[in-house]
């Protein structure tokens, strides 16, 4: 079998991160914003367990941070979803180039 | 003899004992949130606060020094470091971090009471003690994994309490654009982390620093170089530095006013305290700096953006009327001054023992910054009311005749935030340019430090006349509308007297606190790469 | 035939790729694939459809309604709060399992000293996962108004 060294996997999560900058950068929506963001949180967490895998001594570290950041991003789309949702009542709509309130 | 796989177990199983105070904040904090849906009252939910909060004082109290010398014990009689195995390290700056921490809580839980209802009692303070337990935590985290933790146990609660106050669109909006940047910012930060990991194969942060700083004598790995400027760049949102400030005035302005004060001290807290441990300037591995053995690249950014920072800062906040965006301004320019100690403290060479090591005067002018502005807040959400809401500085008119007592508190945080001698503000601000001076004209930064320091200067001067303004038109204006003078809770206003009293103690007399931050500065050298390897 | 020796990865011995053990999955895969294949050529290829239009098999549904108004409708909010709290409850148990993993393999030597430590973080950990449910419950969440 074929056994994609420790680059492969950088090269993967680093396509990742780019696409979820990209995402944020062009992205007009609320929502659209936090899936890329949920891109670069995966993109850490491939990293993560790669190097848990390739690392010469294969320690747990990297799976365990893994393990963390899946919940923490649980936890904030949870906030996220409360938050937009109050802002869609406000606003009736989540694009976030009408929250214009505040400017000075 | 102890074995290897021993001590990591005992320093894992002991590691419980370094937290309880903490631990205790965050048990509170449930019980608090069990309150709000069971009696759901705003006296209760303080009084709950209040009782955890003096529960976590009394813990630290009793534990006093004794956690660095149980710390110490679990290596007895073995060869190895704590610093490269332990998860919490409650040796240098933990035990001052977590007073630090403490004494804001119960500042910040006075702040709360004018904002807080029954109904959102409960949520709100559980929140704020969690943000406490995080920011507490952030002191004697040692490792990737716990510093991230406690990264996200202030934030998360952060975008809670942005929107529970009050729900207009002023607050929505703030909350939204806040939560955005933030989870990018953590997201950023994770990536760092993870190629921080992917080098060295492990989490523990003295361990880690050991094995870069082995790995850079000679050259940067770019990508160490790539992790790092993300690692800064996160942080660099935690503290507002530009260019990652843009959320700062909208946030400070549209948010209600006492999750505002706290927004504008416990992140920059955090993030300088962690951006010092990540950068190796606690826990100094002996091999030097682990991101400047061959190249000053990392100091030369900092030192970048302290400049731009201070000078964005104080430039910007000339052109506020609105009172909150001033501060906003201003805490930016702030957040340009402390990063002068960080960036002293970078680039000193290995074995160079200043007087003033730049972490302490950073620590120093953190905690004068925490009391001068959020006196400042303490006193807007105290003369804030639903009748004449404080906006514009206009509406600061007439204050010194109305309010001769409030008034005079906002001048003695005014002038702290000047840097007039006998407040605070003088004594941060002398420390940070000493430090800027007494760091030695060498070949890596020639003498940068000292145009630095001198920039410093001159945007000290600029920032007096806009604090000048305020206070011209608290004393020298007619009111256009009087602030009312309704009954109001007076927690406030306690707070800021003992912000006030803060300010010009540790003004007067800065060896109060200035012994206490060099103590908690030691620079824990850790030993080089031969312990990691044997570690592996 | 002899199976090739186990090869030493970071991960510890695993054994040799070998073929044969994926012999049924690629006839499963072949099977599946070719009654896919048939069912579409004999579906849809000329000559070889049945093709016998009347007017109730154009319709969408050949036996039941035509759909009314817009697929995009709004949901309820309800839907998403829900879908929240099982979000954060399913993703906590995660904590779970690295620990049932570990906790009873007695190969790491702490379990007898550190167990009965860890054993009493894991149940702080689910009285607190019980606490938020009763802040859900109480908060009427689980009401569907």
């Amino acid at each position: 079998m074929v056994e994609f060294g420790f680059p492969a996997f950088l090269v993967l999560s680093a396509f990742l991160f780019a696409c979820g900058l990209t995402c944020l950068a062009t992205k007009r929506n609320a929502i659209g914003i936090l899936m890329g963001v949920e891109l670069i949180l995966n993109a850490a967490n491939l990293n993560f367990v790669a190097a848990a895998r390739f690392v010469p001594t294969f320690r747990l570290e990297g799976q365990v941070f893994a393990v963390l950041v899946i919940v923490l991003a649980a936890a904030e789309a949870a906030v996220a979803l409360a938050i937009f949702l109050n802002f869609y009542n406000n606003h009736a709509t989540v694009n976030v180039e009408n929250a214009t309130d505040l400017k000075g | 003899m102890k074995s290897l796989a021993d001590v990591q177990n005992a320093l894992l199983a002991g590691a419980v004992h370094f937290v309880l105070p903490e631990v205790v904040l965050v048990g509170t904090a449930c019980l608090l949130f069990v309150l709000a849906v069971v009696y759901p009252r705003r006296t209760a939910a303080v009084g709950l606060a209040l009782i955890g909060l003096t529960w976590a004082v009394a813990l630290t109290y009793s534990v006093g020094s004794g956690e660095t010398t149980a710390f110490w014990a679990f290596v007895e009689g073995t060869p190895y470091s704590p610093h490269l195995l332990a998860a919490i390290d409650p040796t240098g700056l933990a035990a001052l971090i977590r007073w630090l921490a403490l004494a804001s809580g119960f500042i910040f839980v006075l702040l709360a009471w004018p904002e807080i209802q029954d109904h959102n009692a409960g949520e709100y303070l559980g929140c704020l003690l969690v943000m406490i337990a995080g920011s507490s935590l952030i002191g004697r985290v040692n490792d990737l994994v716990s510093l991230f933790l406690a990264l996200e146990m202030v934030s998360i609660p952060t975008y809670v309490l942005l929107y529970l106050p009050l729900r207009g669109r002023g607050e929505q909006e703030a909350a939204v654009k806040y939560f955005l940047l933030s989870i990018l910012s953590s997201g950023v930060l994770l990536f760092g982390f993870s190629y921080l990991y992917g080098l060295t194969g492990t989490t523990n942060l003295g361990a880690l620093l050991a094995v870069l700083s082995a790995a850079h004598q000679h050259a940067i790995t770019p990508m160490a170089l790539i992790a790092i400027l993300m690692v800064i760049a996160a942080f660099g949102f935690r503290i507002s530095a530009v260019p990652f400030q843009f959320y700062a005035p909208d946030v400070y302005q549209g948010g209600p006013t006492g999750v505002v004060a706290q927004i504008a001290f416990i992140p920059k807290f955090i993030g300088f305290v962690a951006l010092v441990r990540v950068l190796g300037l606690v826990i100094r591995p002996q091999d030097g700096l682990p991101f400047e053995a061959s190249t000053t690249l990392i100091p030369l950014v900092l030192w970048v953006m302290a400049i731009v920072t201070m000078t964005f800062g104080n430039v910007l906040a000339l052109l506020q009327d609105d009172l909150k965006r001033l501060l906003a301004y201003s805490g930016i320019a702030h957040s340009g001054y402390m990063l002068i100690g960080i960036v002293v403290a970078c680039g000193l060479p290995g074995n160079s023992t200043p007087a003033l090591s730049g972490v302490d005067a950073t620590l120093f002018y953190l905690i004068a910054y925490g009391l001068m502005t959020v006196g400042a807040f303490a006193l807007i959400l105290y003369w804030n009311s639903q009748e004449r809401p404080i906006r514009t500085i206009d509406n600061l008119g007439g204050l010194g005749e109305s309010h001769p007592l409030s008034a005079a508190l906002m001048t003695v945080f005014l002038f702290s935030l000047i840097g007039m001698p006998m407040t605070a503000g003088f004594a941060g601000k002398f420390m940070l340019f000493v430090s800027a001076f007494e760091a030695p004209v060498e070949p890596p930064m020639q003498n940068l430090y000292r145009i630095l320091a001198v920039v410093a200067a001159v945007n000290a001067a600029i920032g007096a006349v806009y604090y000048l303004r305020i206070v011209g038109v608290m004393y020298l204006r007619d009111p256009l509308h009087p602030v009312s003078s309704a009954r109001r809770a007076v927690l406030p206003l306690f707070a800021a007297c003992l912000c006030a009293i803060g300010t010009v103690a540790f003004g007067v007399y800065p060896r109060l606190i200035a012994d206490s931050t060099q103590q908690a500065t030691p620079l824990v050298e850790v030993p080089g790469n031969a312990a990691v390897v044997a570690r592996m | 035939m002899t199976t090739p020796p186990p090869v030493l990865t970071p991960a510890g011995l695993e054994p040799a790729f070998d073929l044969a053990t994926y012999y049924p999955m690629l006839i499963f895969a072949a099977v599946i694939l070719s009654m896919a294949c048939g069912i579409v050529a004999a579906t849809h290829i000329p000559f070889l459809k049945p093709r016998n239009p009347t007017k109730t098999k154009q319709m969408p549904y050949e036996s039941g309604m035509d759909p009314i108004g817009s697929a995009r409708m709004q949901f309820d909010v309800k839907f998403y709060l829900i879908a929240i709290l099982f979000l954060v409850f399913d993703v906590e148990l995660l904590f779970l399992y690295p620990w049932a993993v570990s906790a009873y393999n007695t190969t790491g030597g702490w379990q007898s000293r550190y167990g009965d430590l860890v054993f009493l973080e894991i149940l702080a950990f689910m009285v607190t996962l019980t606490l938020a449910y009763l802040y859900a419950w109480r908060k009427g969440v689980f009401q569907w108004r």
